[in-house]
C-alpha cells in the first residue's frame, strides 16, 4: 500500500489537468482531516476523559489533577484542536469557491494552487496539534506530493 | 494509520474500478472516478463540517467533566 500510494497520486496528477489535481488533492485532504481527527484526537480523547472522571474524586481532585490525568487530551488542547479545524474549513471554503467558479477548460491556476496551499497549510496546522503529530505530518505529505504539492 | 490513507485510495480505486467493470477504458475510468470526486466537492463535501461538530461536541463533554472538579 506505502508503494501503490504515491504511484496512483501521481499517475492521477499526470492524467487530470491542474483544475481536477486540485479537486482532487482538495477532496483527499479533507478525507485525510476528517478522519485523522477522529483517530488520532477525538476517540482518545473521549476514552481518556471517561477514564480520569472514572478514577479521580470530585470532592478531593481539582481541575489541575484532571488536566493533568487527561494530558495530552487536555481541554485546553482540544480548544486549540477545535480552532484549528474552524480555519481549515474557512480555507477549504475558500477552495471550494474557487474550483466552482473557475472553467475547467482554463483554470486559474495560481488561484488554484493558492487556494490549495491554504487548505493544506491548515491540515498540516491541525495535524501538528496530535500527539504523534510528525507520523501524520509525514503521512499527509506522502498523500499529497503525487498531486503537485 | 495507513489505513487512513488506504481508505481515501480505495475509494478512487473503487470508483476506477467499477467504470473499468463497466466497459470503460482506463483513461475513461480515471476521468470518470476524478468526476465523482468534482460531484462530492459540488455538493459541499470539500469542509469538514462533521469534524468541525464532532470537536465542539467534544469539548463541551470534556469541559462539564471537568467542572465537576475544584479550581
Amino acid at each position: 500500500m506505502r508503494r501503490l500510494i504515491p504511484i496512483l497520486l501521481i499517475s492521477l496528477a499526470g492524467c487530470a489537468s491542474a483544475w481536477k489535481a486540485t479537486y482532487t488533492g482538495g477532496a483527499v485532504t479533507s478525507q485525510f482531516v476528517t478522519d485523522t481527527h477522529r483517530i488520532a484526537w477525538s476517540e482518545p480523547m473521549r476514552e481518556r476523559t471517561q477514564e480520569c472522571n472514572d478514577k479521580l474524586d470530585p470532592e478531593v481532585n481539582t481541575k489541575a489533577d484532571f488536566d493533568a490525568c487527561t494530558d495530552p487530551y487536555t481541554a485546553s488542547g482540544n480548544a486549540k484542536i477545535t480552532n484549528a479545524l474552524r480555519i481549515y474549513n474557512a480555507a477549504a471554503d475558500v477552495l471550494a469557491e474557487a474550483l466552482l467558479a473557475t472553467d475547467p477548460s482554463k483554470p486559474n491556476k495560481a488561484e488554484l494552487v493558492k487556494a490549495w496551499g491554504d487548505v493544506l497549510s491548515a491540515a498540516l496546522d491541525l495535524v501538528r496539534l496530535f500527539p504523534e503529530a510528525e507520523k501524520y505530518v509525514n503521512q499527509l505529505e506522502l498523500l499529497t506530493k503525487g498531486l503537485g504539492r | 494509520m495507513i489505513e487512513v490513507i488506504g481508505k481515501v485510495v480505495d475509494a478512487l480505486l473503487q470508483a476506477i474500478g467499477s467504470s473499468i467493470r463497466a466497459g470503460k477504458s482506463i483513461r475513461e475510468a480515471l476521468a470518470l472516478g476524478l468526476e465523482e470526486t468534482a460531484a462530492n466537492i459540488r455538493a459541499g463535501k470539500l469542509n469538514i463540517d462533521g469534524a468541525l461538530d464532532r470537536a465542539e461536541s467534544d469539548q463541551k463533554m470534556i469541559d462539564s467533566t471537568r467542572d465537576r472538579f475544584k479550581d
